[in-house]
């Protein structure tokens, strides 16, 4: 079904938007959540809080790409149950991972004369993906957005796991020192 | 910031960016590259040959100084050296006499392989220091150094003349095979061969990028000799005084990247007669096993060498 048609579903308050988003993105949506989470469980109450977001959300919200709006609405809900669920030592042992890879870009503190509106860095984080190939500006998101594993991506482009870090690394230590640059030192 | 903080924000990223990237997710290309490169390979040298049969196409001959000379298997004429048919010829040396030599190398790339395995370049290879197992072994431990910090580069034979020593192609070859069972894609330099070549065709500006994929990006830069002979320098960070290879118009190589990789504290990190010959010039103090601290300009002995290979055509 189009996502047109699932939306206005959605606008009528027809249940049957859920059942035909499910459809669509069910295996998108778990797929992120699972990522994220390392477990089917988890990910499944993600899955089933998420279609709850969305029918709350819709209207007033309307969409303009339903995989996107879904994706976010996920990754939001599977960051909380993994922040959840790290106090609670389990699960999500990718996105520790992917957390510690971060750590290279960030200081790490909170220190108050540094804190930048969050929009400003979002901007110049913008700014930096533009500055990226396609293909590097696509693995940073298959890894930092969708926390594909490092296996997932390089069979993704066709690439060696090596490659893959390799580019990873390299684009990490391009973030940093374009924000620095840009006096976020975030 | 806090990395959680952070990664919130690339939640917010510009759609654009994710639409593109989903459409990426979706697509799972699984042929590997090298298997590509293989393939085109295979297609160009059966192309080349006609009706010949792949497996016959060289002839390998020593001669009396140990050199390595290819024939063609029909006319028996000699054959100039190129990656591609040196690579071949590895297929059939390996079942030769020097199987043996190439398995106790494979074994000693393994050694090496532990050895740098969490090393990183320009820091902890330097502590560990080329592996003394011969001059020529230094070339291969190198290699691996690389390999076991997530790096890849191989050794680069001199194909500038006809002539290869047998040390050198066995080394060649137990590398190949290293690479190859390691999974490590060994078209690396033949990429960047292929990508100069196009670009000296199209006409390119005087330095530019060359992706060569597998994260790996190096930057060429166009230059003449004293002899007005225009040739390319690959660099891998310009800055750093890396520097990769540098090809003649007709693609030969006139430097190799063992003998030119500068760690990044300006220690001289490999070597080869060559540049052993260049520092006995300028230094009293090499000695056989080691080329530390001599360099104290990185910079300056790279272009010194460089230009000292790009004159002499």
């Amino acid at each position: 079904m189009e996502d047109s048609k699932i939306i206005e579903l959605y606008f009528e308050r027809s249940e049957q938007a859920i059942p035909e988003t499910e459809k669509k993105y069910g295996a998108y949506c778990k797929t992120v959540a699972k990522n994220i989470l390392g477990n089917e469980e988890d990910a499944e109450e993600c899955l089933n809080d998420a279609y709850l977001a969305v029918w709350n959300s819709i209207p007033p919200a309307v969409p303009e790409k339903l995989s996107l709006f879904l994706g976010k609405i996920i990754r939001n809900l599977s960051l909380n149950r993994y922040r959840k669920n790290k106090t609670q030592k389990h699960g999500g042992n990718e996105t520790a991972v992917v957390f510690e890879e971060i750590d290279e870009v960030v200081s790490g503190n909170d220190d108050v004369e540094k804190s930048y509106e969050r929009r400003e860095v979002l901007a110049a984080m913008n700014e930096f993906l533009e500055t990226l190939t396609e293909e590097k500006r696509s693995i940073f998101i298959c890894r930092y957005w969708y926390f594909d594993s490092i296996e997932d991506i390089a069979k993704r482009f066709g690439k060696k796991e090596s490659g893959i870090y390799s580019s990873l690394e390299r684009t990490r230590k391009k973030l940093r020192k374009y924000l620095t640059e840009r006096s976020y030192e975030i | 910031m806090k990395s959680e903080e952070f990664i919130d924000i690339i939640g917010d990223i510009e759609e654009e960016y994710l639409i593109k990237a989903h459409e990426e997710r979706k697509i799972k290309k699984v042929i590997p590259m090298k298997k590509v490169f293989a393939l085109i390979a295979a297609v160009l040298l059966i192309a080349a040959t006609s009706t010949v049969v792949i497996a016959e196409v060289f002839n390998i001959k020593f001669d009396d100084s140990q050199n390595v000379q290819l024939y063609d298997y029909k006319t028996g004429e000699k054959i100039e050296h190129t990656r591609y048919n040196i690579l071949y010829a590895a297929e059939k040396i390996e079942i030769s006499e020097f199987g043996e030599e190439i398995k106790e190398n494979h074994k000693k790339l393994e050694e090496a392989e532990e050895l740098h395995h969490d090393c990183k370049i320009g820091e902890e290879c330097i502590e560990h220091g080329p592996l003394s197992y011969s001059k020529d072994f230094s070339v291969l431990s190198e290699a691996v150094a690389y390999i076991g910090s997530g790096r890849i580069t191989l050794p680069e034979m001199n194909f500038r003349t006809t002539d290869i020593s047998v040390s050198q192609t066995l080394n060649f070859i137990s590398l190949y095979y290293y690479c190859e069972s390691k999974e490590i894609d060994f078209t690396v330099h033949a990429r960047i061969e292929m990508e100069a070549e196009k670009r000296w065709t199209d006409g390119v500006p005087k330095m530019s990028i060359v992706s060569i994929g597998e994260g790996n990006e190096y930057y060429e830069e166009y230059r003449t000799n004293a002899n007005g002979i225009e040739y390319v320098v690959v660099y891998k960070e310009p800055k750093d005084g890396y520097f990769n290879a540098a090809y003649d118009r007709n693609l030969r190589v006139i430097s190799t990247s063992v003998a030119a990789y500068i760690a990044k504290n300006g220690v001289l990190y490999s070597y080869n007669d060559t540049i052993r010959e260049l520092y006995n010039e300028d230094s009293t103090e090499v000695d056989e096993g080691s080329m530390s601290n001599i360099c104290k300009d990185e910079k300056e002995v790279v272009e010194k060498y460089l230009k000292l290979w790009a004159d002499s055509f």
